[in-house]
This record gives structure tokens, C-alpha cells and sequence, in this order.
């Protein structure tokens, strides 16, 4: 009966193709620098795989989601001065939280030619500011915000992957999204 | 504001943001993923299935999940079996201790007095 609800190949291959980019974004987000979020996104697919990779299908997302979370952690940990320097550069830099949404799409446009014009331009100017106020979030929030509502985890297994109890998950999940909506209408985007 | 409403509305943005990752990360994610499959964790008892041997199993060195799932099947039967075997031996000591006493002529007195100990001599013994 067990081996029928274990997970085939093919099944953690699909599951790791679905989550893969939210992962990058979600280490994105936490670690402000593309090549350790890309390296924290393998780690933790190698530990799913080499570790759980046995388990029923259903519980890869609540797993992935811990694992993911642990390494991005570890990543803290292990470079507590090297993470500073990062946010300090990433402040001065051209591509961060003071960029001019305009400036990126330029950019975006210069890699994949050019798009429709008015609602690109829109969808483009609140995914980076949306992206920019995610990054602020506090950490806590900001996992329990992207498991429940991105990777559309329920409470209790956001909560098993946090290791928390349901009621923070959802205290979390409330400011988070109360913070983004105020900082949101802030900065004159509405929803 | 309806928090779920909201939040749903951040989540589509997020997921327009997800076709623009650069090309270089998404060969990148896919390298990590084949490598993760490479290296996934089966579960041992598909290889019983898959080789249906008990000696490929052995060779295998996974000789546990097998044993496991007969041990308590034949536990159960040696179990089922001693059970029988004890009250089959226990029935036959009782009828010879009854058969002996009788034969002996060597009933205690207060068989005499027991009217169950009549009833099942009349009843056991019909062409009296």
C-alpha cells in the first residue's frame, strides 16, 4: 500500500520543474544576489532528492519549502559578513531597491525585443516594485507570505515547513500582506 | 481589504516575473534538477518489484523490506498452529484422565454424587 503513494522519477522530476523559478525568485528575494540564490536552489534540490526523494508526492511541497528555507538560512549563517557587504553594495548599485522601474524595463526590453507598450510597461513597473517590497519584508513574513500565497500551501503545512504553529502563520501571512499593500499605495500602485 | 483577494492579485504579478528569468539561471535550474534526479533516494522495495527475486534482492544486500512483510505472516501461523496444537493435547489429556478413571474403577465418591457426571455417562454411553 506504501509503495503505490511513493514518489516515481518522473514525479519529483515534474514537482522540481514546478517549483524551480519561485524558488530562485523566493532565494532571490532573501539573498539579493542571483549566483548564491541559484546555488541555494541546488542545494536544496539535491537534499530533497538525495534525502526524501522516497516519500509520497504530496509531501514534496511542505518538504521543498523547509529545505529551501534551512539552506537559505545556512547561506546566512555561513556568510553573515559577505551577506552585509552584498545588502551595503546592492544599495549603491543600479539595480536595486532605488532603481527607476523605467531604467529595468529598458533593459528588459534591450534581452527580449520589444513588447506590447502600456500594459507592459505597467505589469513590468509593479512586478519590480512589488519585488522590491517583498525584499523588505521581514524575513518570517515574507516565507510565510510566498508559501501560503505563492506556493499555495495551506496553513498547517505552511506551518509544518516553518515550524511554527498555524496562528503565526496566519499573524504573519496578515502583516505581510497589510505591509505590502500600504507600502504598495505608497509608491502609488493599486491592486 | 480582503487579504486574500490582494494577496491572490500579487501572486499573478509574481508569476509575469517568472517568464523574464534570465536564460543563464534557467539552464542553470534545470542542471541542478537533472543532478538532484541523479541522485534521489529510492524507496528499497521497489526493487523487489522491480527484479521479482528474492536472490537479486539478496545480492542487492536489501533483504529487510521482504522479511519484514513475511515475518509477521508466518508468525501469525506458527501462532495459529500451537495455539490448536495445545488445546488438541489438552482435550485428549481430560478424556483420558475420565477414560482411565473409569476403566480403573477407580472414580473418587463424589463423582457418584455429581448428577452432571451421570447425565454425560447416560449421554456418552447409549447402548446402556
Amino acid at each position: 500500500m506504501k509503495e503505490s503513494t511513493l514518489a516515481s522519477p518522473r514525479q519529483l522530476s515534474n514537482f522540481l520543474e514546478s517549483v524551480e523559478r519561485r524558488a530562485f525568485k523566493q532565494a532571490m528575494f532573501a539573498v539579493h544576489d542571483e549566483e548564491a540564490a541559484l546555488d541555494i536552489v541546488q542545494d536544496a534540490m539535491l537534499k530533497l532528492a538525495e534525502k526524501y526523494g522516497d516519500r509520497p508526492e504530496e509531501e514534496f511541497p511542505m518538504l521543498f519549502q523547509r529545505i529551501l528555507q534551512n539552506t537559505i538560512r545556512d547561506f546566512y549563517r555561513r556568510s553573515k559578513v559577505r551577506s552585509m557587504w552584498t545588502t551595503l553594495l546592492s544599495a549603491f548599485s543600479s539595480d536595486d531597491d532605488e532603481s527607476d522601474p523605467l531604467e529595468t524595463l529598458a533593459a528588459d526590453e534591450d534581452d527580449n525585443g520589444p513588447r506590447t507598450p502600456e500594459s507592459l510597461l505597467l505589469q513590468t513597473q509593479t512586478l519590480n516594485v512589488i519585488e522590491e517590497e517583498i525584499k523588505k519584508l521581514p524575513a518570517r513574513q515574507r516565507e510565510a507570505f510566498l508559501m501560503r500565497y505563492w506556493e499555495d500551501m495551506d496553513v498547517a503545512e505552511t506551518a509544518a515547513a516553518m515550524g511554527c504553529s498555524e496562528g503565526s502563520v496566519k499573524t504573519h501571512c496578515s502583516r505581510a500582506t497589510h505591509a505590502l499593500a500600504t507600502a504598495l499605495s505608497g509608491r502609488g500602485i493599486k491592486l | 481589504m480582503n487579504e486574500e483577494r490582494y494577496a491572490y492579485r500579487v501572486r499573478q504579478t509574481l508569476n509575469h516575473g517568472l517568464q523574464d528569468i534570465p536564460q543563464s539561471a534557467s539552464r542553470r535550474l534545470e542542471a541542478a534538477r537533472h543532478l538532484a534526479l541523479s541522485k534521489q533516494k529510492q524507496d528499497s522495495s521497489e526493487l523487489v518489484v522491480g527484479t521479482g527475486s528474492a536472490l537479486a534482492l539478496l545480492k542487492a544486500g536489501h533483504p529487510m523490506p521482504l522479511l519484514k512483510q513475511v515475518l509477521p505472516i508466518i508468525a501469525l501461523l506458527l501462532g495459529m498452529w500451537i495455539s490448536f496444537y495445545w488445546h488438541s493435547l489438552e482435550y485428549v489429556t481430560q478424556i483420558e484422565e475420565v477414560d482411565s478413571a473409569l476403566l480403573t474403577d477407580d472414580l473418587p465418591p463424589e463423582a457418584f454424587l455429581d448428577n452432571d457426571f451421570f447425565e454425560w455417562l447416560l449421554d456418552d454411553s447409549p447402548e446402556d
